[in-house]
């Protein structure tokens, strides 16, 4: 190292032009680096989890989804309506978006006066329709309450879908732009925004200005500390200067290399500014020291003398910081090489700039800096003296406070590192309040997805989710959802019939409108969306385990549908079955009891009787109703009231004698002749199994609700109709139809992302500890040494582990990498100790003389670096995002305790060991 | 020379006469040349392809009952896909729709903005299903183009529930026949209908092809007429809801 110390001296005006120049040009590569933060890029895209979420988001318009929540003055005046209207088509004509959908533009099911419509209420409000009216519909729908109107009525969401194809940076770009429309043209009191592309957009505006603001004001605090520590110009100038070049590079390096920085890499150049300056410091506390006047020597002599310990102290830090390379998590690998890169570029600057810049300087270290170093000796006295007590303080109390480790827990929430007072995590609780939810588990259908059972399924599920998680599952939206309200509409049936072509019939008429978000083009696929609170990613991981576990003991795999009047006996009893699983599944999912006992006997009386025989019992009703439904058509217009009492007690008689096609034609024909019986016996024949079906649903209901306690109307008429339909599910191992059942969502990824931390974490820092042994036993020549060196790293680790459970601090992007930086200072200081070590022994031969001279110069230089850069790590909590306050914190802690372990307990361990231990691994005997 | 000027003041007097039409009147001609029938029969193929998706094929009958140039009966009945077999839709004037859903046995009324909703997902509106056989809308006509081969109308629509802001019909002048229509809302173009393979049926001209294609490019409904027949002997009587639930149709 001496030799490339005096090649420095003469070619110092070249070293100085060479890095003026490269750090001009990294400056300006810094300026243009872009920030990108997507959890969703998180992790590989062949990851399992998120390659599901990626497939199942862009099939169904979900991946680039923005929520736009606005309070109106009053939502349902006119002015309001059309304002969301004019708001909902502006937003469609942006370029990049997909889809919108809003109150005014999503499907609206209306029955009134005997017709029903599928339209928009845009319509309506181009229409000038009554708004009292109107307020009430949509206050009464299970489709738009909740949905697209919060439940107390003053807000409502439009969800936008950006192009799946987009870069992260166009998705910003067009959500900027979908912001501006919205800004200009709502005429609404408050906007919110939530979902992933605002998320994005914040966090890009918020690493920006962060990265700012921070890399001044570290660069500040660092400078200022080192003035009043060094009181010499050359000793707070050239730290800084290396880190000014280095953190300079670092970022002008991301950006030319063509890489982009998240919200958790607005640390990196603070870091470099951090420990880089430590570098710096031991250069320059060196070179003061020298007392020879040529500069030459003086840079031979610093280089030949510490030289090694700090491009070792750099590489266990590159070394530690690379150790997040086993992190398949793309942020925190990127923070791993790039502070590392960072820190390479520290490691040159000060070998080569620093010496440089220093060798322009006539002064030495002050007698102020010898009396300092004269305190530091008599501490190094009283710390060999009461070594004793200072090694077991230290392991009592991190011992003690290591329980706290146990409450760590992992979490990749953005909302969390932004913290509560953030724009994002304020909108995020704004949508949590007015829509009882700010994103979406999904459950994906795979198979047909306008299958009779897998609708029900699917209606099942949401039931299930709704009642088990009330804080957490706010709302749902599905086909199922729409084609049960449809058939409620059209045939007063609120529930999803088990008739193929019933279905069929309800979606032909749905086609047209805009169902993208919940069933993809080949209606191969649907899902359902359950609006979630995702402030507890417990509860989050909780509702997936659930759903699973309900989903595999009471959906089936495989099934065919069977016709109960024409089916084996075998089938019938698949029939029972399924029945009985439907039933008892219904009551689970909305947490009712019934004996195994009534559920067995009701699906046997539902199974076993007919609809003909309550058409016999309810003949005069049904007979009633029949003539109802015919003058609803204005059929019985111009009849006599005579020819409808005959046609009335005709149909009558019929039923009442057993009815059959024929039965109904002979009393027909009695009653008001062929001609007449001609024109309605294909209506009335049509009609009878409706009504008669109606009875059944009727007795069946009352059963129900006479023998489960808090079933409610609605649950139970729904439920009497399953049961009382001529078309059965049955599972069967070889049944004609299937579909398969996965969940997904932003917050199952942020889960599973989370739950890759805490494992990483253990293999980074398993990985750091082992180079960390290796490069020390390298320095040292002993493993004894490594092992002692590896002591106050391991416990600062520890001690910061404590920390972050004590105080909640979450293992996060940012978080995670506070081992490695631990690991990294922890390292550098033990290296200065051991260096400056061997150096003193050397010199003396004497154990004891040579820990306290080695405390008295070193332990300055590692003094003052922990210092600085706390105080540069200080500046973090100048930050709005909270996750850099928490690393800050970390940070800071992570300096004090190394730098007490370095100095207070370190000392006393070395100690312990005899003079021919140090004779051996320092090899003495041998240069001497 | 007599002959010719004969002849020119012939074609001067039939000119003055058809500049003298108006824009309505003209329409009034194109749906009488178009209603020289009793009855209507057609057998049609309609194909929907949207951007991206695989085609949807039906495959529909529809029955016309020509009550005079100002009203016409409808009947439309799906035929293929299996799932909806039987589902029909029926016209006896703008108040009085009607759609049967087969699987349910049960007939609605449909009414109000229903109506603009897609026909079977296809890029006709239940509204748009007049122009198939012909009824003239209630609005404001104004001939924007008279040449020698066709008339460029512009119909602004006055009846309620009509989401278009205006309609610009080609017709051309030698059958009376609308070969484009496109279809206008809030001033920009939403949709194009154009009509091809002009053939003589039955003495009759008309096109056995039309496509309506969506301004955005999402998507195109072609439709395709596979059969027709005129003046068949379909009672007046056929037309009404008892027929909806008919499974088999006696024409």
């Amino acid at each position: 190292m001496g030799k490339i110390g005096s090649w420095i001296s003469k070619h110092r005006w070249l070293i100085i032009v060479l890095f003026t120049i490269v750090t001009v040009f990294m400056a300006y590569e810094a300026s243009q680096v872009r920030i990108i933060d997507d959890i969703t890029k998180y992790v590989p895209e062949n990851d399992a989890v998120v390659s599901f979420f990626n497939k199942v988001a862009n099939e169904f318009d979900m991946n680039d989804l923005i929520l736009i929540g606005m309070d109106y003055k009053d939502l349902f005046s006119k002015s309001s309506l059309n304002n969301i209207n004019v708001i909902t088509n502006g937003i469609k004509e942006i370029r990049g978006v997909k889809s919108v959908i809003s109150l005014t533009n999503a499907p609206w099911i209306e029955a009134k006066s005997g017709s029903v419509e599928i339209s928009k209420i845009q319509n309506f409000v181009l229409n000038g329709g009554n708004t009292e009216r109107l307020k009430k519909e949509i206050m009464n729908s299970p489709l738009f309450k909740g949905q697209f109107v919060s439940p107390n009525g003053k807000s409502t969401l439009i969800m936008v879908s950006l192009n799946a194809s987009m870069s992260v940076q166009q998705s910003i770009k067009v959500t900027k732009n979908v912001e501006n429309y919205v800004k200009t043209h709502s005429l609404a009191q408050k906007i919110y925004y939530s979902g992933i592309p605002p998320s994005n957009l914040t966090a890009q505006k918020l690493a920006k200005k962060n990265l700012e603001t921070l890399i001044p004001l570290s660069l500040l605090a660092v400078a200022l500390i080192l003035f009043v520590l060094f009181r010499n110009t050359l000793g707070f100038l050239l730290p800084i200067i290396s880190v000014i070049v280095s953190s300079t590079w670092s970022v002008g390096f991301i950006h030319l290399i063509g890489c982009t920085m998240t919200l958790a890499n607005v640390a990196i150049p603070v870091i470099v500014i951090a420990l880089g300056n430590a570098y710096g410091i031991y250069i320059v506390n060196k070179y003061l020291e020298e007392k020879d006047k040529d500069h030459t020597v003086r840079v031979f002599n610093t280089l030949r003398d510490i030289g090694i310990a700090v491009v070792l102290s750099a590489s266990t830090a590159i070394a530690s910081f690379l150790s997040l390379l086993t992190v398949n998590i793309n942020p925190i690998r990127d923070f791993g090489i790039f502070t590392a890169v960072g820190i390479a570029f520290a490691l040159l600057t000060n070998i080569f700039l620093t010496p440089a810049l220093a060798s322009f300087s006539e002064k030495h270290l002050s007698s102020k800096a010898e009396k300092s170093n004269r305190f530091g000796k008599n501490l190094g006295e009283i710390i060999l003296k009461h070594k004793w007590a200072f090694i077991s303080l230290t392991l009592i109390s991190i011992g003690l406070f290591s329980i706290f480790i146990l409450r760590i827990q992992s979490d990749m929430r953005l909302s969390v590192l932004l913290g509560k007072q953030n724009e994002v995590v304020k909108s995020m609780d704004y949508f949590n309040r007015r829509f009882n939810g700010s994103d979406f588990v999904i459950v994906n259908f795979n198979g047909n997805a306008t299958d009779p059972y897998l609708l029900r399924s699917e209606r099942l599920i949401s039931i299930y989710a709704l009642n088990h998680f009330k804080g957490v599952v706010g709302e749902s939206y599905s086909l199922a959802k729409i084609i049960r309200e449809m058939n409620k509409k059209f045939n007063g049936q609120n529930y999803i019939p088990s008739n193929r072509n019933k279905v069929q019939n309800l979606w032909f008429l749905m086609q047209g409108n805009n169902l993208s978000q919940l069933v993809n083009s080949q209606r191969s696929e649907t899902v359902e969306q359950l609006r979630v609170n995702p402030s507890s990613l417990k509860e989050i991981e909780k509702l997936k385990k659930s759903l699973s576990k309900f989903i595999s003991k009471y959906v089936f795999k495989r099934y065919s549908y069977v016709n109960i009047s024409k089916c084996t006996h075998k089938e019938k009893e698949l029939a029972q079955e399924s029945l009985t699983t439907y039933l008892t599944a219904y009551l689970q999912a909305k947490s009712l009891m019934a004996s195994p006992t009534f559920i067995k006997s009701v699906v046997n009386e539902a199974i076993n009787s007919t609809a003909d025989e309550f058409l016999k019992r309810h003949a005069k009703d049904a007979s009633n109703r029949i003539i109802n439904y015919l003058k609803s058509f204005g059929m019985l217009e111009g009849i006599s009231a005579n020819t409808i009492s005959n046609l009335k007690s005709g149909i009558t008689e019929s039923f009442e004698n057993g009815y059959s096609q024929n039965s109904l034609k002979n009393a027909l024909e009695k009653s008001v002749g062929l001609n007449t019986e001609e024109i309605f016996a294909p209506i009335i024949e049509n009609q009878i199994p409706n009504v008669a079906n109606g009875y059944k649903v009727n007795y069946i209901k009352n059963l129900l609700l006479h023998n489960i306690k808090g079933l409610t109307n609605e649950d139970a008429n729904s439920l009497a109709l399953v049961l009382s339909e001529k078309t059965v599910v049955i599972p069967q191992k070889n049944g004609k139809y299937s579909f398969k059942v996965g969940i997904t969502g932003i917050p199952i990824v942020y889960n599973h992302v989370s739950n890759m931390l805490i494992n990483a974490q253990y293999e980074s820092m398993m990985i750091s500890a082992i180079i960390v042994f290796i490069l020390l036993m390298i320095q040292t020549s002993s493993v004894l040494m490594g092992f002692i060196g590896l002591i106050p790293v391991t416990l600062t680790v520890l001690f910061n582990f404590s920390i972050m459970g004590a105080f909640d601090i979450p293992l996060n992007a940012i978080t995670i990498t506070i081992a490695s930086m631990t690991v990294g200072v922890g390292v550098d200081y033990v290296v200065q100790i051991f260096s400056r070590l061997r150096v003193e022994f050397k010199k003396s031969g004497d154990v004891h003389d040579a820990i306290v001279k080695s405390l008295a110069t070193s332990g300055r230089g590692v003094l003052f670096n922990s210092i600085a850069s706390s105080g540069g790590f200080a500046m973090l909590f100048s930050s709005n995002i909270h996750g850099l306050r928490q690393f800050g914190i970390l940070a800071i802690s992570t300096m004090i305790v190394a730098l007490i372990l370095a100095v207070l307990t370190l000392p006393g361990v070395l100690s312990l060991m005899p003079y021919s231990f140090y004779e051996k691994a320092f090899k003495l005997k041998k240069e001497r | 020379m007599k002959k010719v000027f004969s002849l020119l003041g012939i074609l001067m007097f039939l000119a003055s006469v058809s500049l003298a039409m108006t824009g309505s009147q003209i329409m009034n001609e194109v749906i009488k040349a178009d209603s020289n029938f009793k009855t209507q029969k057609i057998e049609m193929h309609m194909c929907i392809q949207s951007k991206g998706m695989a085609s949807k094929n039906y495959d529909l009958v529809i029955y016309v009952y020509n009550k005079g140039s100002s009203k016409k009966y409808a009947f439309i009945r799906f035929i293929s896909p299996e799932s909806i077999k039987g589902l029909s839709f029926l016209s006896l004037g703008k108040n009085e729709e009607y759609l049967y859903m087969p699987a349910y046995h049960r007939v609605q009324r449909i009414a109000g903005s229903f109506k603009n909703s897609k026909f079977a997902g296809s890029d006709f509106t239940y509204n748009d299903l007049s122009l198939l056989y012909s009824k003239k809308e209630a609005g404001k006509y104004k001939i924007l183009i008279n040449n020698a081969s066709e008339y460029i109308l512009e119909i602004v629509p006055t009846a309620k529930n009509v989401q278009y802001s205006k309609l610009v019909m080609t017709i051309e002048k030698k059958h009376l026949l609308p070969t484009k229509v496109e279809f206008y809302k809030n001033g920009l173009l939403y949709k194009t209908m154009k009509d091809s393979m002009l053939t003589k049926i039955q003495g009759r001209w008309l096109f056995k092809k039309i496509t309506l294609t969506m301004a955005n490019g999402s998507s195109e409904t072609t439709l395709t007429l596979i059969k027709t027949e005129f003046n068949l002997n379909i009672p007046l009587n056929f037309f009404s809801v008892r027929t909806l639930f008919m499974p088999v149709l006696a024409y």
